[in-house]
Order: C-alpha cells, then sequence, then structure tokens
C-alpha cells in the first residue's frame, strides 16, 4: 500500500511528548498507547526521562532503531529543526500536528516552505502541518488528538476541517460506526487529499470512503485518482462553500480562492465521487455503503407494517428514479396464500398493522427469491402488537444470506433501543424516514452505474492547428484578449463547425456589395468590443432580402449604436448569410483554475441568462459525457420535440460540443469560448453556428 | 543671450498629456544643443500628500533640465486643491501678473528656448486675469494645443479653443491629438485632420495611446497614497494600467478581473474572497480600504505572486480619487517613461516646426 508509514508503521515518534495531560503531545501518546498499538512507540521530549510509562528519548537521533513515522506536536517555530532531525534519521513520514504556519501569515508561510524543503531533501513524506492526525484501526494506530477511539468498521474518512473530524468520529461511536481510517488533512503543504485517496484505494480495509472538502490543491490529479479510485470503490464528498457566503467563508478559512461550484460538481461527476449536500446525507450514504451490498439494478421491493409510510416510500422511490416493479406472479400467489387476505401483495407489500416477524420473513424471502428486485426499503411502524426486536431479529437473520440491499426504516424508535442495536449489529443501516432509505439506495443505484461505466477514449477531431495559432497569435500581437467575430468564426471553420457565410463591412455600399456576392436572404449585425448583447441596442437585423434594405439597415444600426451606447467603438457591421431557424442552444466553454476547461451546455438565445438551464461537464469529454449533459438539461426535452414535432438533431450538437472540448484542450490560451446561439435543425440536418465569441488568457 | 523660442503647452481638458510633450520637446531641445529653461505660469498642487507647495511636473522638468534655485521661481502661483479661490485676492491681479511676469524674466534668463506650460485647461488662472491666451500674449509666446482624442468631438474642442485664444489676441501655432487609440488612426488621418485644417488649424502632431506612458508603477501608487504595505514588496514595481474596483460575488470578481490587463484592484480590507479572486487573475496590486486589517491568510500567497498589498485608511471612493490624480504624471526617476515621452514626441511631432528647426 502507497503511505505505509503512514497507515502501517512499524514504529511511531511522538515528538513534543510531554508529562501535562492538557497538552497535544501527551493527549496523542496516550490515545496511541490506549489505543493498543502493537509497535514500537518512541516519545521524544528533552525534559523528560518517562511519560506515560514510556522511556523518554531527548531527540529522535538517540533512538536507538529505525522509525517509520513521526507524530511532531512541538511549537511552529522549532518543527524545521525536528522535521531536519526526522530527516536525518531516515524516518518515512511525518505527521505535524502543530498549528502556526500559512494560515497564521507571512513567518507561518516562511515555516511552512521550509518545512516542505526539509521533507523533499530527504524524500520524508508530510501529513499536515495544522492537523488533527491519522487513525487507522488494522494496525491499532491512533496518532491524532481526538477525543475518543473509534471501532473498527470499513469507511475511511478524509477530513479537510479537523474539528468536523473529531464530530465525526464521535456521531460514529453513538451510532456504532467503525472505521478503518481517518485522516485530517490540514494544510495539505506536501501530501493531499489525492494522495491519501490514491493509498486508500489499495487499502482493503476500506469499503467506502467519506470526504469533507472545501477546495483541492491540484484538479486535474485530484479527478485523475479518483476516477480510477471510484471505479474500485465508492467516494461520498461533502463539498462546503457553494454559495457566494460560503465561498467567502471558505476563503477566509482556508486561504485559497474557494472554485467555481459548477466546476466542482463537474469535477465529481467526472472522478465519479457522489456529492452529499448535507453533513446528514454523507452520515446516510457511508452507512449503507459500508454494511449493504450494492443493488445490481434499480428495482426496489418495499415492505411495510403501514399504508401510509408505503405510499411515502413509493413515491420517494419514484422521484428518485427507482422503478417499483410488481412481483411475479408466481411469487404474488405464494404471499396470496401466505398472507391474511387483506394483506396488499401488490409492490408495496403491506404485511398490516397486526403484523408478526413471521409476515416480515414471508415477504423478505418473496423479496430475496423474485428476480425481479434489486434492493429491498423495510418499514416498521410500531404498533400496539408489533413484536418489533423480533421482526428485528428476523431481519438480521436474513441480511446473513441476502445478496442484495436491505434497508430499514424503523420509524418512531430510538436508536438506542436493543431492536435498532440488532440490526445495526447485523449490518443494517435503519433510516427514521423511508424518504431517507430510498435516497440511500438511489444513490448506491447511481453509484452501481458509475463502477460499471467504461470510458471509451475519444477519437480526435481533425482540427487545422496552425491556422488556429496563427489567429491567436495576431491577437497577441496586437496586445487584444477578446478575438474579434470572424477570428472567432475561423477557429470554429478550422475545428469543423458549421457556420454560415460572414464578412464585415466598413460602410453601407460594402455590406451591400458583400450582400450581393453571399446571396439573400442575409443578417446584419453591429461589430464593437463594447457591445456584448447587440440586440439590446438594436444592433440585429435578420431576414434582409434586398441590397436597398441592406443599405438602410446598415445605416439604422449605425444610427442606433451611437445612440445607445456612444462610448462604443464600432468595427464594423457583419453581414452573414441568413441560415434557417431552428432551435437555440448554448454551447460554452471557461478555463477553471483549479480543474481546467469546463465545458457548458444549455438553452440558448436570449432566455438563457435568466433559466440558467445549462449543464457542466470537465473535459477532456467522452461522447457518454457529452449525450449526458445534454439530457441533464429542461432544452433536452425540446429538443426530442414537443408535439408531433420531429426530433432535432442531437446528435450534431454531441459532435460540435466535442470539438468545443478539443479546441479547450489544444488550445491552453483560450480562456473563454462561446457559441450562442447553434441553431439545431431536424435530425439529419445538422446545426449552425451562428455567433461565436473567444477570450483568450491574459 | 536672447531667447529665440517660446511655446506655450496648453491643452483643452485634463489629462491630455501637456506633461509628455513638455518632456519631449525639452529632451528634443537639449539634443539639439540649445539651453532649454521650463515655466509654469500656474501650477497644481498635485500630491495631497506631500510635498504640499510644489507642483510635481516642475519638480520633474527642474531635475530633467538640470534648474537651479528655488522651485517658486518657475511656479510662482500653485493652486492648492480644488477650492483655492480663498486664497487670492482677486482685486489684485496686476500684482499676480507681475509676480509671473518677473519670475519668468528669471526663469528665461541664459536660455534659448523656453518650455512654458499651463495650469489644467486653457482657462485655468482666468479668475487673476492669468489664463493661457492672456499670458502668452504678454510672454509673447507661442501656444500649443494639446487636446486628447475623444473621436469627432475633438474637433469642436479645438475650434472653440482657437475662438477663445483669438478673444485675447494670443498666437496658436497649432495643435497636437493625444492618446489617440490605434483602430482610430486612420479616422483621424482622412477625417478629423482635414476639416481642422479646413478651418486654419495647423496639426502639429498626432500620438497614439501609449501603454506605458499610461501606466504606473505599483511604487508611486504607494509612495502617493501612503497606507500600510502588508505584503508582497517584491511585486513594487510592476506597471499598472487599469483600475478596478472589487465588490461583487467572488466568481464574478474573478470574470471581471480577468478581463483586464494590468489591473490594481481596490476592494474591502474585509473581501478575503475578492483578495484571492485578483491574485488569481492576475493582479498588479490590491488596495485594501477602510483601514480593516484583512485575513493573514492572504499574505503568504500574495507574497509568492509578489502582488503589493497596501492597506489604506481611506473608503473606496476615495482611494479611487486619489489614484486618478497621480495616474499620468512622470517623475524624474522614472527613465523608461522619460525616454519613452522624448521617443513618442520625436516620432509623431513636427517638432521642427515647433522649434524652429
Amino acid at each position: 500500500m502507497k503511505l505505509e508509514a503512514f497507515f502501517n508503521p512499524k514504529s511511531v515518534a511522538v515528538i513534543g511528548a510531554s508529562r501535562e495531560p492538557r497538552k497535544v503531545g501527551h493527549r496523542i501518546l496516550r490515545n496511541i498507547l490506549d489505543y493498543g498499538f502493537k509497535g514500537e512507540i518512541y516519545p521524544v521530549n528533552p525534559n523528560a526521562e518517562e511519560v506515560l510509562g514510556c522511556r523518554c528519548y531527548k531527540s529522535i537521533l538517540d533512538i536507538p532503531s529505525e522509525v517509520d513515522l513521526s507524530i511532531i506536536a512541538v511549537p511552529a517555530k522549532i518543527v524545521p529543526s525536528v522535521a531536519e532531525q526526522c530527516g536525518v534519521k531516515g524516518v518515512k513520514g511525518i505527521v505535524v500536528i502543530s498549528a502556526g504556519f500559512s494560515e497564521t501569515g507571512r513567518e507561518g508561510a516562511r515555516l511552512e516552505k521550509e518545512l516542505l524543503g526539509i521533507c523533499r531533501k530527504y524524500g520524508m513524506r508530510m501529513q499536515g502541518p495544522n492537523c488533527l492526525g491519522i487513525i487507522n484501526t488494522a494496525s491499532r494506530l491512533n496518532a491524532s488528538f481526538a477525543a475518543t477511539n473509534p471501532p473498527r468498521g470499513k469507511i475511511a474518512f478524509v477530513s479537510q476541517s479537523g474539528a468536523l473530524g473529531s464530530t465525526i468520529l464521535n456521531w460514529a461511536i453513538q451510532n456504532n460506526i467503525g472505521f478503518s481510517s481517518f485522516i485530517s488533512l490540514g494544510n495539505e503543504t506536501d501530501l493531499n487529499a489525492a494522495d491519501f485517496l490514491e493509498a486508500l484505494s489499495e487499502d482493503e480495509e476500506t469499503k467506502v470512503i467519506g470526504l469533507y472538502i472545501e477546495g483541492v490543491k491540484n484538479g486535474r490529479r485530484f479527478i485523475e485518482v479518483s476516477e480510477k479510485l471510484t471505479r474500485k470503490k465508492p467516494v461520498i464528498a461533502l463539498k462546503a462553500g457553494t454559495t457566494d457566503v460560503g465561498m467567502r467563508a471558505v476563503s477566509s478559512h482556508t486561504g485559497a480562492l474557494a472554485g467555481s461550484d459548477a466546476a466542482f460538481s463537474a469535477a465529481f461527476k467526472k472522478a465519479g465521487i457522489l456529492r452529499a449536500d448535507t453533513l446528514e446525507e454523507l452520515f446516510n450514504l457511508v452507512l449503507s455503503f459500508e454494511k449493504q451490498p450494492l443493488p445490481k439494478g434499480k428495482r426496489v421491493l418495499i415492505v411495510t407494517n403501514g399504508g401510509g409510510p408505503g405510499v411515502l416510500a413509493a413515491d420517494a422511490c419514484e422521484k428518485k428514479g427507482l422503478d417499483l416493479p410488481s412481483l411475479e406472479h408466481s411469487i404474488r400467489e405464494q404471499l396470496r396464500r401466505k398472507l391474511p387476505p387483506h394483506a396488499s401483495v401488490n409492490n408495496p407489500v403491506d404485511v398490516l398493522g397486526d403484523a408478526d416477524e413471521e409476515r416480515y420473513r414471508i415477504a423478505l424471502d418473496a423479496g430475496l427469491k423474485s428476480s425481479r428486485v434489486d434492493g429491498i426499503i423495510v418499514i416498521l411502524t410500531p404498533q400496539a402488537m408489533t413484536p418489533i426486536e423480533k421482526i428485528a431479529q428476523v431481519l438480521a437473520e436474513i441480511k446473513e444470506t441476502s445478496k442484495k440491499p436491505i434497508i430499514a426504516a424503523f420509524m418512531g424508535i430510538p436508536n438506542d433501543s436493543p431492536a435498532i442495536k440488532t440490526i445495526h449489529e447485523k449490518g443494517i443501516p435503519n433510516y427514521e424516514y423511508p424518504e431517507t432509505a430510498a435516497y440511500v439506495l438511489s444513490r448506491m443505484y447511481e453509484y452501481l452505474v458509475i463502477s460499471s461505466r467504461r470510458e471509451k477514449p475519444e477519437k480526435a477531431i481533425k482540427i487545422k492547428h496552425s491556422k488556429i495559432m496563427e489567429i491567436i497569435r495576431r491577437a497577441r500581437s496586437e496586445d487584444r484578449l477578446n478575438l474579434t467575430v470572424m477570428e472567432a468564426f475561423q477557429i470554429g471553420r478550422a475545428a469543423g463547425i458549421p457556420i454560415p457565410q460572414a464578412k464585415i463591412a466598413k460602410s453601407r455600399e460594402e455590406a451591400g456589395e458583400i450582400s450581393d456576392s453571399i446571396g439573400y436572404p442575409v443578417a446584419l449585425k453591429i461589430v464593437s468590443p463594447e457591445i456584448l448583447h447587440k440586440t439590446d441596442v438594436g444592433g440585429v437585423i435578420l431576414n434582409i432580402q434586398s441590397r436597398k434594405d441592406v443599405e438602410r439597415g446598415y445605416d439604422e444600426i449605425l444610427r442606433k449604436a451611437r445612440r445607445f451606447m456612444p462610448q462604443a467603438r464600432i468595427t464594423g457591421v457583419l453581414v452573414q448569410k441568413m441560415v434557417p431557424q431552428g432551435k437555440e442552444v448554448i454551447v460554452g466553454a471557461v478555463r477553471d483554475a483549479q480543474f481546467g476547461p469546463l465545458i457548458m451546455f444549455g438553452l440558448g438565445g436570449i432566455y438563457v441568462n435568466f433559466l440558467q438551464d445549462v449543464s457542466y461537464r470537465l473535459c477532456p469529454l467522452s461522447r457518454r459525457e457529452v449525450e449526458e449533459m445534454i439530457q441533464e438539461t429542461r432544452a433536452y426535452i425540446l429538443l426530442r420535440g414537443v408535439r408531433g414535432e420531429s426530433p432535432s438533431d442531437i446528435n450534431s450538437i454531441v459532435e460540435i460540443i466535442l470539438k468545443v472540448s478539443q479546441i479547450m484542450n489544444q488550445f491552453e490560451e483560450i480562456r473563454e469560448m462561446e457559441i450562442n446561439p447553434l441553431f439545431v435543425y431536424e435530425r439529419g440536418k445538422g446545426c449552425s453556428a451562428v455567433d461565436i465569441r473567444i477570450t483568450l488568457r491574459k | 543671450m536672447m531667447v529665440e523660442k517660446r511655446v506655450y503647452i496648453a491643452s483643452t481638458e485634463e489629462k491630455a498629456g501637456k506633461s509628455v510633450i513638455a518632456i519631449g520637446l525639452a529632451l528634443i531641445a537639449r539634443n539639439l544643443g540649445k539651453k532649454v529653461g521650463y515655466f509654469k505660469s500656474i501650477g497644481v498642487e498635485t500630491s495631497e500628500f506631500k510635498d504640499r507647495i510644489v507642483d510635481e511636473d516642475v519638480k520633474t522638468m527642474m531635475k530633467l533640465l538640470d534648474l537651479k534655485g528655488d522651485p517658486k521661481l518657475y511656479s510662482p502661483i500653485i493652486l492648492g486643491g480644488e477650492t483655492f479661490l480663498d486664497f487670492f485676492d482677486a482685486d489684485k491681479s496686476s500684482k499676480y501678473i507681475e509676480d509671473i511676469l518677473s519670475a519668468y524674466k528669471e526663469a528665461s534668463r541664459e536660455k534659448e528656448v523656453m518650455l512654458i506650460e499651463g495650469a489644467t485647461t486653457l482657462s485655468s488662472g482666468a479668475f487673476l486675469n492669468c489664463s493661457v491666451p492672456s499670458i502668452s500674449s504678454r510672454l509673447n509666446a507661442d501656444i500649443i494645443l494639446v487636446s486628447r482624442f475623444k473621436k469627432d468631438h475633438t474637433v469642436d474642442d479645438v475650434l472653440q479653443a482657437y475662438d477663445y485664444a483669438s478673444k485675447y489676441g494670443a498666437s496658436v501655432l497649432g495643435v497636437i491629438i493625444n492618446r489617440v487609440p490605434d483602430n482610430m488612426k486612420e479616422r483621424v488621418e482622412n477625417v478629423i485632420k482635414p476639416l481642422l485644417e479646413k478651418n486654419g488649424v495647423r496639426v502639429l502632431g498626432v500620438m497614439p495611446e501609449d501603454k506605458l506612458l499610461s501606466s504606473i508603477p505599483v511604487r508611486e501608487i504607494y509612495e502617493a497614497i501612503g497606507g500600510n504595505l502588508l505584503a508582497g514588496e517584491e511585486g513594487m514595481d510592476k506597471m499598472v494600467e487599469t483600475i478596478l474596483v472589487g465588490a461583487m460575488s467572488p466568481e464574478s470578481a474573478m470574470r471581471y478581473f480577468q478581463k483586464a490587463k494590468n489591473e490594481l484592484v481596490i476592494t474591502g480590507g474585509d473581501r478575503t474572497d475578492i483578495v484571492f479572486a485578483a491574485l488569481e487573475a492576475g493582479a498588479r496590486a490590491i488596495i485594501l480600504t477602510g483601514n480593516l486589517y484583512p485575513s493573514v491568510k492572504i499574505f503568504p500567497r500574495a507574497d509568492e505572486l509578489a502582488v503589493p498589498l497596501i492597506l489604506v485608511p481611506y473608503d473606496t471612493y476615495t482611494t479611487l480619487q486619489i489614484l486618478q490624480g497621480i495616474v499620468g504624471k512622470i517623475r524624474p526617476e522614472d527613465q523608461r517613461r522619460i525616454d519613452r515621452a522624448k521617443e513618442i514626441v520625436a516620432e509623431n511631432v513636427d517638432w521642427k516646426h515647433i522649434l524652429n528647426e
């Protein structure tokens, strides 16, 4: 396993192991001792002979044998010298608990840089600084100052917040949830989230990973590592700072720019990470992923002893995209025979309010036997005659042999009651509400799809590379960031994007000549670096049929532009071959500082800014991702055709998006690109990029 | 020795580029072996925070031309800020005119070429009967009008200035149209210049907008505005071209900053998010207003990218005003921009005609 020295060290030194119980160094040593670490433990403290019954060393260099991992809890100022000694000693990894680094300003940042330099010099890896520590339950290592010792389990938790980390540990104990590893990332000066995720992907003790993050250090690597990891095991992430206010808070917490939420969502999608929106969702998900097998599909059987909760669960399943199939005829027959006559043998199976454990067993057996069921939600409402514990016992027995996920919703029953304890111990998660159970199952199904997807790399599309480079170089030499509309069109054409014929006219006569040569009807559009919304200033006239009207239109556009935007520099008027009106969509791309090119698709035209019907993905895009991003929008419904319309040429949109993706991938110089509108025609008739804007990077 | 040539550089409006032209002409004349003098009939207090008495232009020209003595000799009257009427007795205008004439006599002693600069506009000093045309006739100097390009309005501005000058019988040698963007050059040559010439205006030069001359090093901003330099000291020599105010959401800020070049960002000291957006977008410097000490977490990144963070007590609006006052001033130690001024004047202005060469 990668980072073996952190997860499974043979020997650990605690530098700054104090005799003072209030000190962090003391607490860490005690945690290591209490938790029963099997390897060697060396406290280091120049002023003590012995701490907590262990022999103490003046310096790490005095320790007679090898040290794999050093936990450092000394004042920030002396951390570099201590780390240097660790380097000399040949320590493989250090966990710097101490705070007082870049999070405190310039002097701290200097120390942090120095510290990183020392690590690099000795090839030593570092977790932190400014972290809570690391816990690995398999190797019985609790090198943290957490107040509790977590039980062993299959959940690994990686957190950018130390405080949240220790809270989660407490919560885990209360809910009888076990961990494989717990990692507090701290400032991520050397090792970052991606490094630990990579290591955890090979960790057999870890079945599911929970992640709390506010930002990432190296976006591309984070995605690469996670993409591989999520094929093997689920990662559930809670990303904080999704609103403007939240982003401000993230900036002040992490000391970095909070990335855009659209980019993060796209990054998670690309990486196959399941995003939780709340801490509660995160908890609920890790719980089921740890304890239950994955469903093989999205068909759910609901078993309930109350009609109302069953209906609520059915609604929730439907909304989350799960199916509620009827059971096979033969199985229904059996149920009919074994259950009371007024029990429902459809899905939900209602075993009635007076149900005992046997009725539950009958219904559950049916669900396990049925080839139409992929997972089961078991609802229990406590009624006067309900033998709760016995039913729990039945669930526990059935779970032993079940290969399908069974999720319980025992409603209104305290967590510490014997029944809940029984099913928890047997690995059946219980949620208080049936909607939560449905939510969890739907996310499990989502993960099934993610883990089984195989991305085919897209064939490279032919692009006239030198042509595009030439345009970019010219703009650079003229010190321009915004390309002209003609340059943007040329780039589009160089990538094979269909664009109506167009030319810029500088006089009314020229406008007329151009129109004559490209043929009528034509459209006229004002061209000015200052005018972004052309229609707002009356800068667009469509469908002009004659030379006379073109010349009149030319004058009118200039007059309006001068009146509405007297400051604007006017380059000329674009004369464009009028193409038939199609469905208007928008394809955009912007280079995200953390994750690289972010591609956007949505409904286009003048409504795009108001409806926000858009979806995002990160480059490089596969055909599947492009199809998915189109399907995510409401525009998709229109594109499929409504009220007898013929469906639009969605394939041609896919091609355009792939081309934009490739342009963004190949030309780092381009910061932003937008095709708006892109006219889409009936299936087989392609599409046409009516307007393109391109901005270069600074 | 007699003064052979007296040139009075005046403009139609503020920030037209008089100083650049004065510097350029001064250096060209000196290279021709001329003894060059400088005089500013009415100065303005340019740096509000230091050197309360001296006009920055005068300081620069004295240094440049190695002129000795009291700065007052070269600019006998200085207007302080925007409210100066209280400091002058308008009834005694003849006394002020005398002051100007006698100072000029001293300043022009043993000089062959005298460059005289007006205050902000042609009419500055009119309240003391000391407007540019009125003084220029007394000094027997030719006015060169510097007009900041304002598209077609340029024509009106220039013609009005000519009208005004003729009222005093002043002689106007011609006009220099300054700060013309590249894409407008053609229009100036083909439309504006011919129209002016038709109206009897000689166009002495058409100068392009120049990046270097219209930008300013962070150090000068810091010196002018004062405040507290918190981090990023290594970036003090970076040049600022645009000034932006950051008061939006961090995402919009990022887009806004990324479209600007060599920008200085003004934002509240508590807007950590805007500061990070500005740093990542490549800002040249960041001014934090309201004396709100920022989160220390921004310092390391500012140091790393060498972006000065300057904390000032003023609000954003005041900060912006102060900055606008100093942009475009050329300091005597700023050799790069002094060289550029000379170059741009030599290339684009008919200095031979102006200097009678």
